[in-house]
């Protein structure tokens, strides 16, 4: 009985799945089906007057059902005359009648489509449909205006269908895999205590391929720049050489695709897919202007850069190439992240329900630095967390090897303003500096020399990794935007001279830029700022981290006050170096904020602010099912972001 | 040494009186700033800006002496709090630009000419447009619901200590309203007769009438603190979102129905949570009648009753709160439980069938015409019902949300930042854990009455809106706003304490704290308001 009635959440969390799922068919699939075919301005463009008939036809794409037959009066000026249009639709090829209706005239408004439905009958692949529009009994001096001029720029005939193109399908099956996740996720959770980096890596997969189909390529955040800094590492692999260095070389395919346009609706879905699923043999090499981001080291765009080479050996389009390039791109973010909510010896949940955050996910899947750079930070901060707190044992070499690796990789990226992260080793060498203080007593034991070893490593390495990755910044800031953008923009001595203002500076951009950066960081503002969940999803999903957050009462005095501060200093650190990159490097003077900042900047930080503010006054039960059940909304709630996103697609 | 000698010197309120010191002190430079860099020289508005700031300043810092020093009881903090907010959002939300709130005022005139006996017109007839007089300068207010920048806050400002001698009267002709009981703008009425009686002029007038409101409001809320047995500080904070104060500050019949709310919300809670009995139990007086136990009861009814006719009677799912003391004491005090029964067996009766039946004549059947949704047509057509949500729900949770908080103030144009909402909610979130030894709702039966209570009052909001405000060629509810479901507010985040996350320290000093915090956002918001002026 109490196993039956711990299966009563699931069933609800179903029941809104499957609404949320079927509201998503319904919105996707439009009023009266979909919409396949839509008149070209010149043939239908006509003045009516009584008797007229207009003609057109089209070429069914696949077997389908008519649903209904649309018409648009553009410009319309006799409201209230009488008469009719009679519409019929016939299948050319059997002569069949598929429907016909009639438009009483006095019922037409302007800019307003009349649909007429029909009875729905299926035509096949390739049938001519006709449609026929007559005037009838129309008044002798009237003249219907269904008019589009030559400049119009909508069309006046609408023909829609219960057709399944590509998009819907998606949509049924995103929503039945999402589903699928759900109930893994509760069974796992509830029922069988999965370990949450399991949970993980199925769920953050799974999401990832999701959102890899669901924002277009090339439309990721600043995907185009990354691309072309993957572009360059390709064609060293394939051992191209370019004619120039501000030239790089991609395949034909590669160069001419209808790609990166902002409009993303249903038809583009539909379009896309199509690419997706094509094969090119346009292997001709192509020069290509050269002005990628170098933001971040090579070696965090070498897996994108297989990608896209292993997807120009199988033929693939240009969308597939990317989108192959994308898959190569999340392995190590998946395996980072892996690593950091395995080995992070409390904060699972944290770190979860932060990576269901769309953003999160989006980064992970798309080409950019923030994927690797947030995933970095995250094995990073979890390696540091394992050695200050956990347990000695065999895997401890793995967590000193990361933690190297993720500095030395950290300290290069995003211009150096991730640097502040490499100062997390401090913690480890605060707490193990008495091994240096006794070096010859403490290297006559195996172990007091491993601790003496990691407390000089944690003291020098920030260190080196500070010369590596601050000065480079400077040197950026100084040089990379050369001397015509430099005067526009603020510098350091604006900085020196009046901090009074920049202070205002910074208010003011709190003031006009917070809501912004906030719903950014949760997911609301995808793809290029023009994929827009509502924002209550990504609210939601905020509170469900904030909830994650909740320490047990026997977590609250693990963090000391200094730690805390420590941690504050560091994220702080980060989120001024951010912001002050593009104070510098993006913000023209006189503006009213700084300009260029994205929430997802913050996102490295994330953990350390919750770790350095988690509240003293408040705990949660010990049996860790608070967590549990946030962990169990931050995956229910990703049946709702495919919806929204597909619905999106629609309105 | 130091360190610890600190320490011991140092207390922790010290602290959080530095936090929010810096926050104000911070939040006020920054807005001056702004301020002064969008304007030259100092107008009435600056003038009213530095008042303000040092108003709520002033008001943070007793709140933090009532609150963290003395720990006085929090209805009196209230009293403070609300009407310092109070009067500085109704100064920065000036008269007509709260929602509706020129539609009501017609009523609030009726009522005033018929406490004052101008009474010329049979003008309550239905669906018939009736006569009422003004003072001209009334009538020619010169207020607006749009264009509310720094210029017109700085013609507004003036004219607050305006007079008029003469009370030269016009004629002006208004429609019916059926949405609420007349009894509602009483006290923005006398309000009004207040400041003609002293002559004052338009302005002045109308902020009397909006003060007599926020009297009311006041009252309601230090009663409703009082007796309310736990969820206190939830309370304080729902009366202090800035939606409800915008409404209480206004001429909107919500103003009435937001104090009545709280009166039931905290009646019913009192008499089913707190040990109280019909009769006393101990004492000289034992086995009599409790009177206050009576007043409790009388007014309980009166303020169902009230609430019952208001808004078309959408409001009714307030009057079956009763029904909790109904469930409580059904077995310790029957007698107690069955008059509770009894009040809200009256208000159905009493209050909202004649209130249906009269929204039934008026909107649909004189209505029939409109081109809206028909009930018949919903329920043949699941389908498009089920759209109809869906699309609500997708397109404008959102704005529910934070229309219910206050992010969106006045007609939608008087805006505060989103982030400023997203804290708001923040300190909800923060006020719903309890210490171990709280008591809050436990029985399944009464969360699902409470929950089914909040969960037919969005449902008769939004259904009204369906049936009455959303044309048939529409696919999503029109018309709904985040204010609609704040009478609900506070019983919903009742349901919504948890279980599983406590408190572990002095919990009261936490909820004090949060409070404190909430203040300093106020601040913020009113801030904002100034700068939103530029």
């Amino acid at each position: 009985m109490a196993e039956k009635k711990k299966l009563y959440p699931l069933l609800i969390l179903l029941v809104i799945g499957v609404i949320l799922m079927l509201y998503g068919y319904e919105k996707v699939r439009g009023e009266y089906g979909i919409h396949i075919y839509e008149s070209s301005i010149e043939t239908f463009s006509e003045p009516l007057q009584n008797g007229d008939v207009i003609r057109t036809d089209f070429v069914a794409p696949d077997s389908m059902k008519m649903e209904s037959v649309g018409l648009l009066f553009v410009d319309y000026g006799n409201e209230n005359s009488g008469g009719e249009l009679l519409v019929s639709v016939t299948d050319q090829t059997t002569g069949e009648l598929l429907g016909s209706g009639l438009i009483p005239v006095n019922t037409v408004r302007e800019w307003e489509w009349q649909d007429i439905i029909f009875t729905g009958k299926r035509v096949s692949s390739g049938d001519i449909v006709e449609i026929l529009v007559t005037a009838k009994d129309l008044p002798d001096d009237t003249v219907l205006s269904l008019v589009l001029s030559k400049d119009a720029q909508h069309p006046a005939l609408r023909i829609s269908a219960d057709y399944w193109d590509p998009f819907q399908k998606l949509q049924i099956l995103f929503s039945v895999i999402v589903l699928g996740l759900i109930v893994f996720a509760y069974f796992g959770l509830y029922f069988r205590r999965i370990r949450l980096e399991y949970l993980f890596l199925l769920v953050f997969v799974i999401m990832g391929f999701l959102f890899n189909l669901l924002i277009p390529a090339k439309l990721g955040p600043d995907e185009e720049a990354h691309l072309n800094s993957v572009y360059k590492i390709a064609e060293r692999i394939e051992g191209w050489e370019a004619p120039a260095d501000n030239l790089s070389l991609i395949t034909e395919e590669e160069k001419y695709n209808g790609l990166g346009v902002e409009e993303t609706g249903h038809d583009y879905y539909v379009t896309y897919y199509g690419w997706l699923a094509a094969h090119s043999d346009k292997s001709a090499l192509e020069p290509h202007s050269f002005w990628g981001s170098q933001e971040n080291p090579d070696l965090t765009y070498t897996p994108a850069a297989i990608g896209i080479v292993a997807g120009r050996a199988m033929h693939l389009s240009a969308a597939g190439i990317i989108v192959c390039g994308r898959i190569f791109a999340f392995i190590p973010v998946v395996l980072l992240l892996f690593y950091a909510i395995k080995r992070i010896p409390f904060g699972k949940e944290i770190l979860f329900t932060i990576t269901m955050l769309p953003t999160m996910i989006q980064e992970a899947t798309t080409i950019n630095a923030d994927g690797i750079d947030i995933a970095l930070s995250f094995a990073l901060i979890a390696a540091v967390l394992r050695i200050l707190y956990g347990e000695k044992e065999k895997w401890r070499f793995l967590d000193y090897g990361i933690l190297v690796f993720t500095m030395l990789i950290l300290c290069r990226c995003k211009y150096g303003a991730l640097v502040p992260l490499c100062m997390l080793p401090l913690l480890i060498f605060w707490k193990k500096k008495a091994a240096l203080k006794g070096v010859r007593d403490s290297f006559r034991s195996k172990e007091g020399a491993e601790e003496a070893i990691l407390a000089a490593v944690c003291l020098v390495l920030p260190v080196v990794c500070i010369l590596i990755g601050f000065f480079p910044l400077i040197h950026t800031t100084v040089h990379a935007y050369g001397e015509t953008l430099w005067a526009t923009h603020y510098t350091f001595s604006d900085i020196l001279h009046d901090p009074l203002s920049i202070l205002y500076l910074l208010a003011s951009t709190i003031y006009h830029k917070m809501d912004f950066y906030i719903l950014s960081l949760s997911g609301t503002y995808l793809g290029w700022l023009n994929i827009v969940l509502p924002q209550y999803l990504t609210i939601t999903m905020l509170f469900i981290v904030l909830i994650a957050s909740l320490p047990k009462a026997s977590e609250h005095n693990l963090f000391p006050v200094s730690r805390r501060i420590m941690l504050f200093v560091i994220a702080f650190l980060g989120i001024g170096f951010a912001v002050g990159g593009m104070l510098i490097g993006w913000t023209d003077v006189g503006s009213d904020f700084i300009d260029g900042v994205q929430g997802r900047y913050f996102l490295p930080f994330l953990p350390l602010l919750i770790f350095a503010l988690q509240p003293k006054c408040i705990a949660v039960s010990e049996d860790g099912s608070v967590q549990k059940n946030a962990v169990m909304a931050s995956v229910f709630m990703q049946i709702w972001i495919i919806t929204a996103l597909f619905v999106r697609a629609q309105s | 040494m130091i360190t610890s000698k600190f320490k011991t010197v140092w207390k922790k309120q010290y602290t959080i009186a530095l936090i929010a010191a810096i926050i104000v002190v911070v939040v006020f430079l920054f807005a001056d700033r702004f301020i002064a860099r969008h304007m030259d020289g100092t107008d009435a508005f600056r003038k009213m800006f530095y008042l303000l700031s040092a108003l709520n300043a002033a008001m943070i810092a007793g709140a933090f002496f009532l609150l963290k020093i003395k720990k006085v009881r929090l209805e009196y903090v209230f009293l403070l709090t609300a009407a310092v907010l109070g009067i500085s959002f109704s100064l920065l939300i000036p008269p007509v630009a709260a929602p509706d709130e020129s539609y009501h005022l017609g009523f609030v005139y009726a009522e005033a000419e018929k406490l004052r006996g101008w009474d010329t017109n049979e003008y309550f007839e239905d669906g018939s447009v009736g006569t009422q007089f003004l003072r001209r300068i009334e009538s020619e207010h010169g207020l607006s619901q749009d264009g509310i920048n720094h210029d017109y806050y700085a013609a507004l400002y003036p004219r607050l200590s305006e007079k008029e001698t003469t009370d030269e009267l016009v004629e002006l002709k208004y429609s019916n309203n059926h949405e609420v009981p007349h009894f509602v703008y009483v006290p923005a009425a006398l309000g009004i007769n207040l400041g003609r009686m002293l002559h004052l002029g338009a302005v002045p007038t109308f902020f009397l009438g909006r003060f007599l409101n926020l009297l009311i409001f006041l009252t309601a809320g230090f009663y409703s603190i009082r007796r309310m047995p736990f969820g206190k500080e939830l309370l304080f904070a729902v009366m202090l979102l800035p939606m409800t104060i915008q409404e209480v500050n206004s001429f909107s019949c919500d103003s009435m129905i937001l104090s009545l709310s709280v009166l039931v919300i905290s009646l019913t809670m009192h008499l089913a949570y707190d040990p109280v009995s019909l009769r006393v139990r101990d004492g000289k007086r034992a086995g009599k009648v409790d009177p206050v136990v009576v007043t409790d009861l009388v007014l309980l009814f009166f303020s169902t009753f009230l609430l019952s006719q208001c808004k078309y009677g959408a409001l009714m799912p307030m009057a079956l709160f009763p029904l909790l003391i109904l469930l409580r004491k059904r077995k310790n005090d029957r007698i107690l439980a069955i008059l509770a029964g009894s009040v809200t067996l009256a208000d159905l009766l009493a209050g909202f069938l004649p209130c249906i039946y009269r929204t039934f004549h008026s909107v649909v059947l004189v209505n029939t015409a409109a081109p809206n949704y028909a009930a018949g047509f919903l329920f043949t057509h699941p389908k498009t019902v089920f759209l109809l949500i869906g699309n609500t729900i997708h397109r404008y949770l959102d704005h529910y949300v934070f229309s219910t908080i206050g992010t969106s103030l006045g007609w939608y144009q008087l805006n505060i930042p989103l982030h400023i909402g997203i804290l708001f909610l923040a300190v909800l979130f923060f006020l719903l854990p309890r210490g171990s030894e709280d008591r809050r709702m436990e029985g399944k039966a009464e969360k699902l009455l409470v929950g089914m209570i909040c969960f037919l009052g969005v449902m008769t909001a939004v259904g009204g809106m369906l049936i009455g405000n959303t044309p048939a060629t529409s696919m999503e509810i029109i018309g709904v706003q985040g204010r609609y479901f704040l009478p609900f507010l506070c019983p919903f985040l009742l349901l919504l304490i948890p279980k599983r996350i406590r408190i572990t320290g002095n919990a009261d000093d936490h909820m004090r704290t949060v409070l404190l915090f909430a203040l300093v956002l106020e601040f913020t918001a009113i801030m904002c308001l100034f700068i939103r002026a530029f």
